[in-house]
């Protein structure tokens, strides 16, 4: 339960007869600290401080007030897999200091002072902490480098003001908020630092080189220290919190959201994609689909009158065919006089701080209720739920359970629909939510960005949204394409669509019966969004290995570009553009009319997507753009991709994938690609049931090298070749490989070989490689 | 005890601009309402004054300024979720409750509730094609830095004056 109105008045109560108690400086005995059980344990008046390494680059401080029980840890950690002491490779203790070392930190805590000092093994200071008596008061007040720019803890809201962009400064608030916002308990540094407090809410402090955090006044409390590079700290912060399930395969592709549809227009719209090739996997029902707020479980069955179809599967059945998947909302209140809400009364599931409303879709009385109970979240996925599961409703969106001042309802309603599916299906759980507090992630937890307007000013200020959220622990971000409210002009539909092509979360969706296919918006417009979107799928193999690290190393798709280039004082707070993966950068063009675009490209070579022309980085460059056709997207390949691609297809897995295009950009030092499939739809990667192949690259003079690595998992996967194209060499032989023709003698010779030829990028030789087997080519010039 | 739900009749208007009967919410205990202070008053008073609004909207807008003043300023105070129901001299006839309702305060954590929240400012003035005057105010709380967005819409009476028809969504 989070702070109903009426418990935050006790609260403010019970806070107003205990601040003048903390206003007086309480006199504390000086610290005492010891090398303990693998770390260091430091008393001070009725306080422990025990700090132990969980990780080579975390370390956990646990607070505790003498004679309190154990606090349990709360969902922002995984109670799956709790973490776990590790042992130090030194830790020393002497009449000054107790010492505590990991290859990834040290941390000093000097007897003399009581001082923390958490450095770099190589020393350089990363934080202190020197006022331990705070902690009595429940404040975590650690010191930093004034220059050291602050990134998470929250995002934005929908329609707020979000002019601060990525970095954080001054008071911030940590919750799961309203419609949009995205909030952890975690502040981050480029620097080489993260702090993950274990509370919810929280509130920060950043006041230059002053990180606080309060807010647990009962003086139990625990806290992380983190150190490295943004993506070993995102590695640490996905271990505690616990890993993103992979999404269905078919998520990587492109989500129609519809409002104000029945059968047969749905029926029509698939027809359509289909007919005019652009391709499509998901379409979202709102509450079109089900016999929203009707007697007998109408909030989780199919509407009849408008799905005639629906309840029997035969409409299941068409979709299939047409490789369609559909999603339906789901909203956490039912309708109070029905059997359900009597039900819900009888087992006392209400969520009691909130009183039935009336519903503004149904004009009846309906009321929320509380997922933070262990029963509410058994009987939600009950058995209507799973018939219209089982006849196609196969992923949820949920909806409207941000209002409620909780942090943990709307985590929890994906959690219960996430556990009931898991326990009834093999398939996986696919999901958007409305808000997003760490731990979420856990329950296969997209998020969107709420109830937007359109228009390029809604439409830009997604970019900042979207890093934020990400900047937090939210890979899974998406938005409503077009905007919500409005109808966005045929120049911002066909930009937004380039734009969301480049969001992990690829999808349109606006208000009752505005309508967001590419067709609606005239032939230019529709030009524009379906090279877009093809283009996304063709990048799926690459979309989709990204997926997979999220799950292994917490770090995603669309990265902000302090993430991946933190030493860059010119992208600190950069929100024009991101990686999309390791080896892209995309700048979406996001003003309308505009005919030229200034990009900043970080320091490093790089090659226009589409042209192939070659820029240097470290400065910004000037692009035109077609405000006519409105159909060109900044997007820059980093020397040394290596990107996997896909010939065309209307959907995920329409045809097999038995030759993989690698697109390889050789650099000076070796880079890599780790190339992930499985079959998609269930959760047999959990038991190793996948296709994993890490492919390298590197130049060697004027020619290069290309190495397959040895592949893991036991998936069967249909593909046979890997047809790799070494952009910018001409080679004149590669080594234990048959020179063919030309390329379409290479692809239709089934057997390694190679070829040279020229394409947009210049010279290139392609190698038809078996995938799945190791070995290294060096290509000769 | 929750007194028994008084389920009231009422027309909503609702963003798709169609009227519906709707029906308000249970009626409960109202909860303490803090009093803004001077200052956070006069910031109202300027923010709605300056509010950025249409040349073709401002006749309206200033005929309607006498009735948002008395409730935004409620709203910016009010926790509970029956705050039209203190509001229906404010209201369209036979509205009583808006379904939509959401305090400002219930989207902060670390408000302090014996306080209330401040006006940043007021954006997105619109008049819908049904003549529904809307716009959006962003409550803000300068302690905890917390802020708040919600719609409201008017609709302008026979008597020339304008009545809230939606509000705090």
């Amino acid at each position: 339960m989070g702070y109903p109105v009426v418990r935050r008045y006790l609260l403010v109560i019970a806070a107003g007869l205990t601040l003048p108690l903390l206003a007086t400086p309480p006199v504390h005995a000086a610290p005492t600290a010891r090398a303990a059980d693998g770390g260091i344990s430091v008393s001070q008046e009725k306080q422990t401080i025990t700090l132990r390494p969980v990780a080579v680059n975390v370390l956990q401080v646990h607070v505790t007030r003498a004679g309190a029980p154990p606090q349990p840890a709360t969902f922002v950690i995984d109670p799956k897999s709790p973490p776990k002491p590790v042992a130090p490779g030194k830790l020393q203790d002497t009449a000054h200091a107790v010492e505590l070392s990991t290859p990834g930190y040290t941390a000093r805590w000097d007897k003399s002072t009581g001082t923390l000092a958490l450095t770099t093994p190589e020393g350089q200071p990363l934080l202190t902490q020197a006022d331990t008596a705070a902690l009595a008061s429940g404040r975590i007040v650690l010191t930093h480098a004034a220059s050291d720019r602050i990134y998470g803890i929250r995002g934005y809201f929908a329609t707020e003001p979000s002019q601060a962009g990525l970095l954080r400064q001054g008071v911030q608030v940590a919750k799961s908020g309203e419609q949009g916002y995205a909030g952890a308990p975690f502040a981050w540094s480029t620097s080489g630092y993260g702090v993950l407090v274990d509370a919810r809410p929280a509130r920060f402090n950043l006041d230059g080189g002053t990180l606080t955090a309060d807010g647990f006044p009962d003086g139990n409390f625990t806290y992380y220290l983190i150190t490295g590079t943004p993506p070993e700290i995102f590695r640490a912060l996905s271990r505690l919190s616990g890993p993103a399930p992979i999404f269905p395969k078919w998520a990587m592709g492109f989500i129609n959201s519809q409002f104000g549809i029945d059968q047969a227009e749905l029926l029509d719209i698939v027809k359509t994609y289909r007919q005019k090739k652009i391709p499509t996997d998901n379409m979202t029902l709102d509450f079109d689909w089900k016999a929203w707020s009707e007697d007998n479980y109408g909030e989780f069955r199919w509407n009849e009158k408008k799905f005639p179809d629906g309840p029997s599967g035969r409409l299941k059945s068409q979709l299939d065919a047409q490789g369609i998947k559909l999603a339906g909302i789901m909203k956490p209140r039912i309708l109070v006089d029905s059997i359900q809400g009597r039900y819900a009364t009888d087992h006392h599931l209400w969520f009691d701080a909130k009183p039935a409303l009336g519903d503004y879709f149904s004009l009846k009385m309906m009321r929320d209720v509380d997922f933070n109970k262990p029963d509410t979240r058994t009987w939600f996925f009950n058995d209507v739920l799973k018939h219209s599961f089982d006849t196609g409703i196969v992923a949820w969106w949920n909806d409207e359970a941000d209002d409620t001042g909780d942090d943990y309802q709307f985590m929890n309603m994906q959690r219960s629909l996430y556990e009931g599916q898991r326990a009834y299906s093999p398939l996986r759980v696919w999901s958007l939510n409305r808000n997003f507090y760490l731990g979420s992630q856990r329950y296969a937890y997209g998020m969107w960005s709420g109830d937007i307007d359109t228009g390029f000013d809604s439409m830009s200020s997604q970019r900042e949204r979207m890093l934020s959220a990400i900047s937090l622990g939210e890979w899974k971000w998406g938005m409503d394409g077009g905007g919500f409210v409005g109808r966005p002009s045929d120049e911002n539909y066909a930009r937004w669509i380039e734009f969301g092509a480049f969001t992990p979360i690829f999808r349109v969706h606006g208000s009752l019966n505005e309508k967001r296919q590419p067709w609606r918006y005239g032939p230019v417009a529709e030009a524009a969004a379906t090279n877009a979107i093809r283009l996304r799928y063709s990048l799926i193999p690459y979309i989709y290995s990204y997926e997979r690290a999220t799950y292994d190393t917490g770090v995603g798709l669309v990265r902000p570009l302090p993430f991946e280039f933190p030493a860059d004082a010119n992208v600190r707070n950069d929100v024009d553009g991101w990686m999309f993966g390791q080896y892209l950068l995309v700048s979406p063009v996001v003003i309308g009319g505009q005919i030229g675009k200034q990009v900043y490209l970080p320091k490093g070579r790089w090659t226009g997507y589409f042209d192939g022309k070659v820029y240097e980085g470290g400065r910004s460059v000037s692009l035109p753009v077609d405000a006519k056709s409105w159909s060109d997207i900044p997007l820059f390949i980093r020397d040394g991709a290596i990107i996997p691609s896909q010939g065309p297809v209307q959907y995920v897995g329409q045809t097999p994938l038995v030759n993989l295009d690698v697109d390889v950009f050789p650099a000076d030092g070796e880079t890599h690609f780790n190339y992930y499939d499985d079959n998609g739809t269930n959760y047999n990667y959990e038991k190793g049931q996948y296709f994993a192949q890490t492919l390298s690259t590197r130049r060697s003079g004027k020619g290069a090298v290309f190495t397959t690595g040895t592949r893991s998992g036991t998936y069967k996967a249909p593909l046979k070749y890997y047809l790799v194209k070494v952009h910018g060499v001409a080679g004149t032989s590669v080594a234990g490989l048959t020179r063919r023709k030309d390329e379409h003698v290479l692809r239709a010779t089934e057997a390694p070989g190679w070829t040279t030829g020229k394409d947009k990028y210049g010279e290139v030789t392609y190698l038809k490689l078996p995938a799945g087997k190791p070995g290294s080519w060096e290509v000769q010039p | 005890m929750r007194a028994v739900p008084g389920m009231i009749a009422a027309v909503l208007v609702l963003s798709t601009g169609h009227a519906i009967t709707a029906l308000a919410a249970d009626a409960t205990a109202a909860a303490p309402t803090p009093k803004p202070t001077q200052v956070q008053s006069r910031e109202l008073h300027q923010v709605l004054e300056q509010a950025p609004v249409a040349e073709n909207l401002k006749v309206s807008w200033q005929e309607a300024l006498p009735a948002m003043e008395p409730v935004v300023s409620f709203l910016a105070c009010y926790p509970g979720w029956d705050a039209w129901t203190h509001l229906a001299a404010y209201q369209v006839p036979g509205f009583s409750g808006s379904t939509y309702y959401l305090s400002a305060i219930s989207a902060t954590r670390y408000h302090d509730p014996g306080k209330c929240m401040s006006i940043r400012h007021i954006h997105s003035v619109k008049q819908r094609p049904d003549g529904t005057l809307t716009f959006r105010v962003l409550f803000y709380d300068v302690d905890s830095n917390e802020e708040a967005d919600r719609t409201f819409g008017m609709l302008r009476q026979a008597n020339g004056t304008w009545l809230f028809a939606r509000g705090g969504f």
